[in-house]
């Protein structure tokens, strides 16, 4: 029973990747939005990176980095939503709202594709899949390309959006 | 396994759809004292409260895993309940880091500590099957029983309480809106001649 909650407050420990941020953020106009946006790209990044994807990794066994760096994308992608969101709304900017509620939606969706492997020949060709031994044949590179894409452009958005005022063209005018 | 075979594109296009709330909460905060923060608790706390009523009879012969109302029920409480939970946690320490309220940016991460690492525990864990069914075959050392089951609902709580408490109590003034963008606030100097 020990080791079962030892590694519950171990995984318990990962939301508090937040408290940093904030703080960090804390030394910048937007900061928060910009640096847990950020972040979460840099998780994203490292997931695809160096972990190779970890495709499938709830379905079967994977390794446990795969598992802590994709929840730390998917935590850090939560807070840089909400701080986008809230900060839109309390500034009254309804435009950035439906962009930053539609990615993020669009980056869950690919997060959870990404964890739960509903195409098991989407990111690893060759791969014996069902009963039979059937070999995947080569991916759907459109599908593939839309997961990445979707996995980013939450994150993205919400970090477009805290730049907003420091971008080339909003300041010529 | 379970996912491999139950799992297609169209669940994955469905199961984030709960999320939705949190907007509709961001958007219902600025009718209510404390703002967004108040809503999404209290949405968490409703949440939580479902998760504990469904699973009330989750664990039952008649259908362990499958698709009852009850799973249905468990399931979206966790899928929209623990993200409420980090997005107000998240407005909440903003909001404390900013007005430098150390003491409830430290109790805030301590209660939030304890419901996480509650509800990662009942959930990966067969303890939740052992409390709930009584007629569970169950490891030694986990007795089901009314009073630890108590315990585990109670520290899933706190984290919810503890923010609704901390956005009543500190939203009595309403936020200045923010600038337009463009616009900010700088600090007025005078000209040495």
């Amino acid at each position: 029973m020990f080791p079962t909650w030892t590694s519950a407050a171990l995984y318990a420990l990962l939301p508090l990747v937040v408290v940093p941020i904030i703080l960090i953020g804390r030394l910048l106009p937007n900061g928060a939005i910009t640096v847990a946006s950020g972040a979460a790209v840099i998780a994203l990044s490292v997931y695809f990176t160096f972990l190779n994807g970890g495709y499938g990794l709830l379905a079967g066994p994977s390794n446990l980095t795969s598992v802590i760096v994709w929840l730390l994308g998917l935590l850090l992608l939560f807070a840089a939503w909400i701080l986008a969101l809230a900060d839109a709304a309390q500034g009254r900017r309804w435009r950035w709202l439906l962009p930053l509620t539609l990615s993020a939606y669009l980056s869950f969706c690919a997060l959870l594709a990404l964890a739960i492997s509903p195409d098991p020949c989407l990111f690893q060709p060759g791969l014996n899949v069902g009963p039979g031994g059937l070999q995947c044949g080569a991916p759907d590179q459109a599908l593939h390309l839309l997961t990445l894409v979707g996995c980013y452009i939450g994150a993205l958005t919400a970090l477009l959006y805290s730049l907003r005022d420091t971008l080339p063209g909003r300041a010529a005018r | 396994m379970f996912f491999e075979t139950f799992i297609s594109w169209w669940h994955v296009l469905l199961y984030p759809l709960p999320l939705i709330v949190i907007p509709l909460a961001v958007g219902l905060g600025r009718f209510v004292r404390g703002g967004a923060l108040t809503v999404l608790s209290v949405v968490a706390l409703l949440a939580f409260g479902a998760f504990w009523f469904g699973m009330r009879d989750y664990y039952t012969p008649t259908a362990p895993f499958g698709y009852s109302p009850s799973t249905l029920i468990v399931m979206f409480a966790v899928i929209a309940g623990a993200p409420l939970l980090l997005c107000a946690w998240t407005v909440a320490l903003v909001q404390a880091a900013r007005r430098r309220q150390w003491v409830w940016l430290t109790l805030l991460c301590v209660a939030v500590y304890i419901s996480a690492a509650t509800l990662v525990f009942f959930e990966a864990t067969p303890y939740a099957l052992c409390l709930l069914d009584p007629g569970a075959f169950c490891p030694q050392g986990i007795q089901s029983g009314q009073s630890t089951l108590a315990i585990f609902m109670a520290s899933s709580f706190i984290a919810p309480v503890t923010l609704l408490v901390y956005s009543l109590r500190t939203g009595t003034q309403r936020q200045a809106r923010a600038l337009p963008d463009g616009l900010r606030v700088t600090r007025l100097t005078t000209e040495e001649s």
